[in-house]
């Protein structure tokens, strides 16, 4: 009996042990699968204009003496992958060779926005992180309270390496500001492109329906959905549920919603969370109606509200306009039918957009390799490569003088320049704070509790409480 | 009587001990790799994580901190307390009870018992604090833990009992044994990942097989379960269908929590029944035929004969069951990421190695999640105990 206690305590100690290993600071977890499919629009962990843009202005102080990036090799950190890593690679290839500092950047692709994130959060004790990485804005919070990030305003501001006045009012205000960090009052990153979450809708089916346009306001947007459930596309292929709105749980798609009613993530000072507002309760109410009613539902696969727009099956959704290639295909190979995007459906005046990107931070290292990592991200953000990137993704370019260079492709892609366009509409501002993450699981979790049927204020109350509990534990 | 002196013991020789040193040397030489194995990788690993479940470790070591991460999982120190003391004195007092037979001497007897009923009245009135602990303490690790031994049950009795029953018919004299073991073997080697990601599509509400078969054996298609995707209790969504009013506390688990049993027992039984054929194997040939010549029927032989000495399998497999479902992470993960944040939906997956990733991970709260993790290895202990306790004397080792 003592041999079998003694076996069972051994298994038990082991089993833990494995538990531990996988829960260890320094490594990722094995149990979460690589993505292996190439992301089909950017994963939205929003970015956010802080509430007074702060544009750098250019200096006289001169570079520090004796930093010299020459000969350096910088590792770079990013989420793409499929065809937008072999772009990526080949435009590090071009930056490689062509740079007059003899800089070597080695790419590495970490899966997906996820991967990459729990990447570097283990990194961080373990001080294994690469020169530079794509960030959100949060996530640049929550390395910067780390203290392993660099602050970028002292290199934009370098005379010989930094950027002048005019090169600086070429970039578009809401992408400059973006990287602004509130709780530091520094900018964390560099913008190389935008996205935005935008609505795509199926034109034949709303004049099958016997609207002329899409739905400009949230009322329109449910009359038209419901109506959608009742009369079926004619054009649909393929066997499913036909719906007016297909979603994902995701926070963006909440902040989306939310920004167009005229609410906020957070407050204006950065310090508390305030989407249990009016325009909260208004926004989950109405989304919790809408689900009911049998007019929308949750996408049961990835990327299944893309596959389903383009079957027919679906009238709307509202996602970020990186996927708007894949959705080109999916209607392509689907039901074939006449489509466009539109801002979101809004109770403000004007459109209220959600804005939101990804940057390039660089970590901290030695001077050299700082430097020459800040070499190859403003080398990305030159016109040519944003041009360059964007016509090839989706994404928007952060400077006027690359989307001029993009006239050709706009004229070629006029969804895509009429997307474009709506870069210019106010914006609201998810979280560039720390601990904005943590908070985007749990209004993950407030949208499954009331989309499930659950009572949106009290929800919405939980999950503020649960997020301000988050940002308090994060600030630096 | 003459009786032959005592003889004193013979002292080792200067070479016997040199012998003697030369062994034990060797001896721990040959123990010295394993211990330093064990060592790094088991106990290092878990004296480093009670480190950091003592201090406020968000991404990097904060504060010392003590217990207050285990005070925040299980709320007040008293209540805590008294809920150890409740459920130590019941193990006690069942512990006493279980020492008393029919043969013991009446002084000794009425002692025993005196003392057992004083133990569980004594542990009754501390397991009071129980509700207070729930109160006052994470009540998501109370519920993860709730889901996790819904999961558990769900899983090993069904587990268990099929594979004993497989073991039985591939053990009989069928053709393509081999094969048939081979099959049932297969999902145990397939990769995890991979075949919950299949399990996971099988189970979609619009395009999965389950539901297309459904709905090809006349169900509405209005109506078809939403499987993953539903967080209602089962007996609610049974008492829905047959028009019986179901009350909440009563729902049980959800419906994606039963769709992930299912993997799970698809995927462990294979396993299983290779280990019972094994245990079915070591069972002498002459006991059936005793029993045979005797005039035992099959259920008799298999009551009598069959059940009792597989036992010490039977035994194994529930531990192992019981601790790997209590310790299970990736299919859950991986079936119900689909259908929203982890735990979804509506955390009622959420068991508690998934609260644990969540809080380390998802929150970064590694501290925390280092101290939840211990909870959790003492319920697993405890549970074990437990398990070692019920069986003494079921489990027959021949």
């Amino acid at each position: 009996m003592k041999h079998r206690n003694l076996f069972g305590l051994l298994v038990v100690l082991a089993m833990v042990l494995g538990l531990f290993a996988a829960c260890g600071p320094t490594a990722a977890p094995t149990e979460e699968p690589a993505a292996t499919e190439e992301p089909k629009t950017e994963e939205p962990a929003p970015t956010e204009e802080p509430e007074e843009p702060e544009e750098p202005e250019p200096t006289e102080e001169p570079e520090e003496p004796g930093i010299d990036p020459s000969g350096q090799t910088v590792t770079y950190w990013y989420q793409h992958t499929g065809s937008r890593e072999e772009l990526m690679q080949s435009m590090i290839e071009d930056f490689n060779s062509s740079n007059e500092w003899g800089i070597t950047v080695v790419g590495e692709t970490q899966g997906g926005y996820n991967e990459l994130y729990t990447k570097i959060i283990a990194g961080i004790p373990a001080n294994q992180l690469p020169s530079m990485a794509v960030a959100y804005q949060n996530q640049a919070a929550t390395y910067a309270v780390q203290g392993v990030l660099v602050p970028l305003d002292q290199y934009i501001a370098d005379p010989v390496y930094g950027y002048t006045q005019e090169e600086l009012d070429d970039f578009f205000p809401v992408a400059l500001s973006a990287d602004y960090l509130p709780q530091f009052g520094d900018r964390y990153g560099w913008p190389p492109y935008k996205s935005m979450e935008v609505m795509y809708y199926n034109q034949d089916w709303l004049e099958e329906l016997g609207y002329d346009g899409p739905p400009t306001n949230w009322e329109e947007f449910a009359e038209m959905s419901c109506a959608a459930i009742e009369q079926p596309f004619s054009g649909q292929v393929g066997e499913g549920i036909v719906l007016g709105y297909e979603y994902s749980v995701d926070a963006s798609r909440f902040a989306t919603f939310l920004f167009s009613r005229g609410g906020d993530v957070l407050n204006e000072n950065a310090s508390s969370y305030v989407f249990n507002s009016a325009e909260g309760v208004e926004t989950m109410a109405y989304w919790q109606q809408l689900v009911e009613d049998g007019c929308a539902a949750q996408a049961t696969e990835r990327y299944g509200d893309q596959t389903d727009f383009g079957a027919g099956r679906v009238l709307f959704t509202i996602s970020s306009i990186s996927g708007l290639s894949y959705y080109a295909q999916a209607v392509d190979e689907g039901a074939a039918f006449n489509w466009s995007v539109n801002p979101p459906p809004h109770s403000t005046a004007e459109p209220r957009m959600n804005i939101y990107g990804a940057s390039q931070s660089i970590f901290a290292s030695t001077p050299e390799e700082q430097l020459a990592s800040w070499l190859f991200t403003k080398w990305l953000s030159e016109p040519e490569q944003q041009a360059k990137w964007a016509s090839s993704t989706g994404y928007f370019p952060t400077r006027a003088s690359a989307a001029d260079m993009m006239a050709d492709y706009m004229n070629e892609n006029p969804t895509y320049a009429k997307a474009f366009q709506f870069m210019f509409y106010e914006s609201g501002v998810e979280s560039p704070v720390a601990g904005y993450d943590e908070c985007r699981t749990e209004i993950a979790n407030m949208l499954t509790n009331v989309l499930g049927g659950e009572d949106p204020k009290s929800e919405l109350d939980n999950a503020v409480m649960l997020c301000n509990e988050y940002l308090e534990e994060a600030a630096p | 009587m003459n009786l032959p002196e005592p003889q004193s013991k013979p002292q080792p020789t200067k070479g016997q001990r040199s012998r003697k040193m030369r062994e034990a040397i060797q001896a721990y030489a040959f123990l010295l790799p394993g211990t330093l194995i064990l060592f790094v990788f088991s106990l290092l690993p878990i004296g480093y994580a009670l480190y950091i479940s003592m201090h406020k470790w968000r991404v990097k070591r904060g504060d010392f901190i003590g217990m207050e991460n285990y005070l925040k999982a299980l709320g007040n120190p008293i209540d805590v307390l008294f809920v150890l003391l409740g459920l130590g004195l019941l193990a006690g007092s069942w512990m006493v009870w279980r020492k008393i037979t029919a043969g013991t001497p009446t002084k000794i007897l009425a002692w025993r018992i005196g003392l057992a009923f004083m133990l569980i009245f004594g542990g009754f009135a501390l397991f009071l604090g129980f509700p207070k602990m729930l109160a006052d303490g994470d009540k998501d690790l109370f519920e993860s833990l709730l889901i996790t031994f819904y999961y558990s049950l769900g899983t090993v009795p069904f587990q268990v009992g099929l594979s004993f029953l497989l073991a039985n018919i591939l053990f009989q004299d069928i053709k393509g044994k081999s094969a048939w073991r081979i099959i049932y073997f297969l999902p145990y080697v397939t990769v995890t990942v991979a075949s919950a990601a299949v399990w996971q599509s099988i189970f979609d509400p619009t395009k999965g097989l389950v539901n297309i078969g459904l709905a090809g054996l006349g169900f509405n298609p209005d109506t078809l379960p939403r499987w993953l995707f539903e967080a209602e209790g089962v007996v609610t969504l049974i008492g829905n269908w047959i028009g019986v009013e179901v009350p909440e506390w009563a729902g049980g688990p959800s419906l994606a929590l039963i769709s992930v049993i299912i993997y799970n027992i698809w995927t462990y039984v294979g396993y299983n029944t290779v280990i019972y054929l094994s245990g079915l194997g070591n069972i002498p040939h002459s006991l059936y035929e005793a029993a045979e010549i005797d005039g035992a029927n099959r259920w008799e032989i298999l009551r009598k004969i069959t059940i009792p000495l597989v036992s010490p399998t039977t035994y194994f497999l529930v531990m192992m069951g019981i601790l790997g479902t209590f310790r299970a992470f990736n299919s859950i993960y991986v079936m119900t990421r689909v259908a929203g944040p982890v735990g979804a939906p509506q955390g009622t997956t959420m068991t508690a190695s998934m609260l644990i990733w969540k809080n380390f991970w998802n929150g970064n709260r590694f501290g925390y999640a280092s101290a939840l993790a211990f909870v959790l290895t003492g319920v697993m202990l405890s549970l074990n105990w437990i398990q070692n306790r019920i069986s003494e004397g079921r489990a027959f080792y021949g």
